[in-house]
């Protein structure tokens, strides 16, 4: 009984996400908005309950599959639930619910119109289901088509605005999307041809029979998907659309696709590597030194680009480029704290940048202005706001007992094991060029004198619960990270092949 | 002729998906025009189709439609064609959501040239005023 509820309930995770997003304007149109919002912000609670309660079953059970529509796996989509998982369905639980609940306070007048936010309710929910579906899933084409999803549902909610510059921003974003998930299509059909097989566990054990025939089709292949996940997730040279998109977006929007869109593609890009390829064939094909020097590049490139940013939210995403930079390092890297940083950095950047786009919309919203150099004052019309992004910003520069500290520790100690003393010196080099890019807003919020007496401005209880959820969960990660650290090295465990350590 | 121009032209659908494949990327990333982008991305997701049809392509092979009475038939794999079935429903949906965006831009700023769009903003950003 109890296995039967916990197989569908990873099916179940993704079915209820989708067909809440498809009620959601007929909810709109026969309720009140706000209701359709709380059933939203309901569901998405659910969704992280449904992800606590998967991970807790497959760290006390181990791994499980579930074969969608009774059909056995050659022939039928497998799900396959393992510790990566449950890590993801816990991290989009934690970060959407609070930017459900932020976005619920005055969707309309940011939008626009009722009938564009009951379709900004829908894109919003269609996405994090596709994110869940990422999670879950097993079989190569189903995440090409779970990407496609999530593609379309992010760009629409680029342009959920509906003005210029956000609108050029979404096509910059689809056209380069696009070859990137023509990329992966491609690279899915060369394992096709390689192995006959879709299942990403068939594929495995094909590929660790036969790879040796056929390195460089396999390498070829390899390639395509580093491309086609490289453009999405924005990794360095391939970041060229995420500023224009991350920072015309509305805030929700932005705090999503920051925070999460881009790393449905990662955990995809992991499965693909280290589940259907295989640890044992990655690391010995030079894609890992790859990664792991497009990281490095990324992470100083992407904090330097930040530094010369006036504008927060273009801040803040140039930030977002140097630290998905931090997460292929940790792919690169290819052991098992490399790994573990990387689902760390995973959690913690996404629960801080949802919280810092989340607190500069705010500090946008209230206070009209948009650019560093103006906002002498805000932090004293807005306190609660502000203190929560100086946690994010202390979080995101890896400050100890924030969240931050203890996937750049992991990081850090992936690097020392391989040797890598440049990583090493440029992990710490990052760090100090976050503080850099991070503390002027701070010292310029607080401490500098402004024109005029500052207006104390009324953020609603409802965005400050939602802001002060996410510092919650970033301190409680950073002082007590036992937990999530132990599902974290379980998820590089089982990513590696390796046994299980007592 | 050697081996491997023998074995090029008994695969010829993969050398020309690929070829198809890197026209359209280079009609994306070249054009200008907004409405030749979209169509680059057709392009570049038609020469998918072939690389994956002609994989499970067989000689000789039939519509795999199983016929009890003749057990001399081949089949072709249903696979790869149901998966592109897929491909082509994603593949509309992209370029109608990039034709409403190409509609939106139109609307906003009286072309569909890139380069023109790009010129427009930068002005309006350097005069401070915001585009309607």
């Amino acid at each position: 009984m109890a296995l039967a509820f916990r197989d569908n309930l990873a099916v179940l995770v993704v079915v209820a996400l989708l067909s809440t997003a498809y009620i959601m304007p007929l909810l709109t149109k026969i309720r009140r908005f706000r209701v359709a919002e709380y059933f939203a912000v309901a569901m998405l609670g659910l969704a992280l309950s449904g992800g606590i309660y998967l991970a807790r079953e497959i760290l006390l059970h181990g791994t499980f599959t579930y074969a969608v529509g009774g059909w056995p796996a050659p022939w039928g989509i497998e799900l396959s639930l393992d510790a990566v998982s449950g890590f993801f369905l816990i991290t989009i639980g934690v970060v959407a619910t609070p930017i459900m609940l932020y976005a619920s306070v005055d969707l309309i007048k940011e939008v626009g119109s009722r009938s564009r936010a009951a379709w900004f309710l829908t894109l919003f929910l269609l996405l994090v289901a596709a994110l869940c579906g990422l999670a879950v899933t097993g079989d190569l084409f189903n995440i090409y088509v779970m990407v496609e999803v999530a593609t379309i549902a992010s760009c629409a909610i680029v342009a959920a605005r509906n003005d210029a510059t956000s609108v050029e921003a979404t096509f910059k974003y689809l056209m380069l999307a696009t070859i990137g998930s023509g990329f992966v299509l491609l690279g899915i059909g060369f394992l096709f041809v390689l192995t006959g097989n879709l299942n990403m566990n068939f594929i495995a054990q094909e590929l660790s029979m036969s790879w040796q025939k056929y390195p460089t089709a396999l390498w070829v292949c390899l390639s395509f998907f580093m491309v086609g996940f490289g453009v999405k997730s924005a990794l360095f040279p391939l970041h060229v659309w995420l500023p224009d998109a991350h920072s015309t977006a509305i805030a929700p929007s932005s705090a999503m696709l920051s925070s999460l869109a881009i790393k449905g593609y990662i955990i995809a890009l992991l499965k693909v590597f280290y589940v259907a390829v295989g640890a044992k064939i990655i690391t010995r094909l030079p894609i890992t030194d790859i990664l792991t020097l497009l990281g490095m590049v990324a992470i100083i490139a992407g904090a330097l680009f930040a530094l010369a940013q006036d504008e927060l939210k273009r801040r803040l995403a140039f930030s977002t480029i140097s630290q998905v930079g931090y997460i292929f390092l940790g792919i690169g890297l290819g052991n098992i704290h490399g790994l573990t940083g990387t689902f760390m950095h995973i959690l913690s950047h996404a629960t801080t940048k949802a919280l810092l786009f989340l607190a500069a919309g705010a500090m946008i919203k209230h206070t009209g202005k948009s650019r560093i150099s103006e906002m002498a004052g805000v932090g004293a019309a807005m306190p609660v706001t502000v203190g929560a992004f100086a946690v994010g910003s202390l979080s995101m520069i890896g400050i100890p007992l924030f969240s931050g500290f203890v996937s750049k520790w992991q990081l850090l100690l992936g690097s020392l094991a391989n040797g890598n003393y440049l990583a090493v010196l440029v992990l710490v080099g990052g760090s100090l060029l976050a503080a850099a890019y991070l503390l002027p807003v701070l010292r310029m919020a607080f401490f500098e004198r402004p024109l005029q007496k500052p207006v104390v401005a009324n953020v609603s209880y409802v965005q400050l619960a939602a802001l002060l959820f996410l510092v919650v969960v970033i301190i409680s990660v950073g002082v007590v990270p036992d937990g999530v650290l132990q599902l974290a090295s379980e998820a590089a465990t089982a990513l590696l092949g390796l046994e299980v350590l007592p | 002729m050697g081996e491997f121009w023998s074995r090029i032209l008994q695969n010829y659908p993969y050398v020309f998906a690929l070829a198809l494949f890197a026209i359209g990327i280079y009609t994306i990333l070249t054009h200008s025009n907004l409405f030749k982008k979209v169509i680059g991305i057709n392009i570049m997701e038609g020469s998918i189709y072939i690389l994956f049809i002609a994989a499970g392509n067989v000689r000789g092979g039939v519509a795999p439609i199983l016929d009890m009475t003749d057990t001399t038939l081949t089949y072709v794999h249903p696979l790869p064609q149901a998966l592109m079935l897929t491909g082509i429903v994603v593949s509309v949906s992209v370029t109608a959501l990039s034709l409403a965006l190409i509609m939106k831009l139109y609307r906003f700023y009286g072309t569909v040239d890139a380069k023109e769009i790009m010129r427009i903003r930068t002005e309006v950003r350097a005069n401070g005023a915001r585009i309607s």
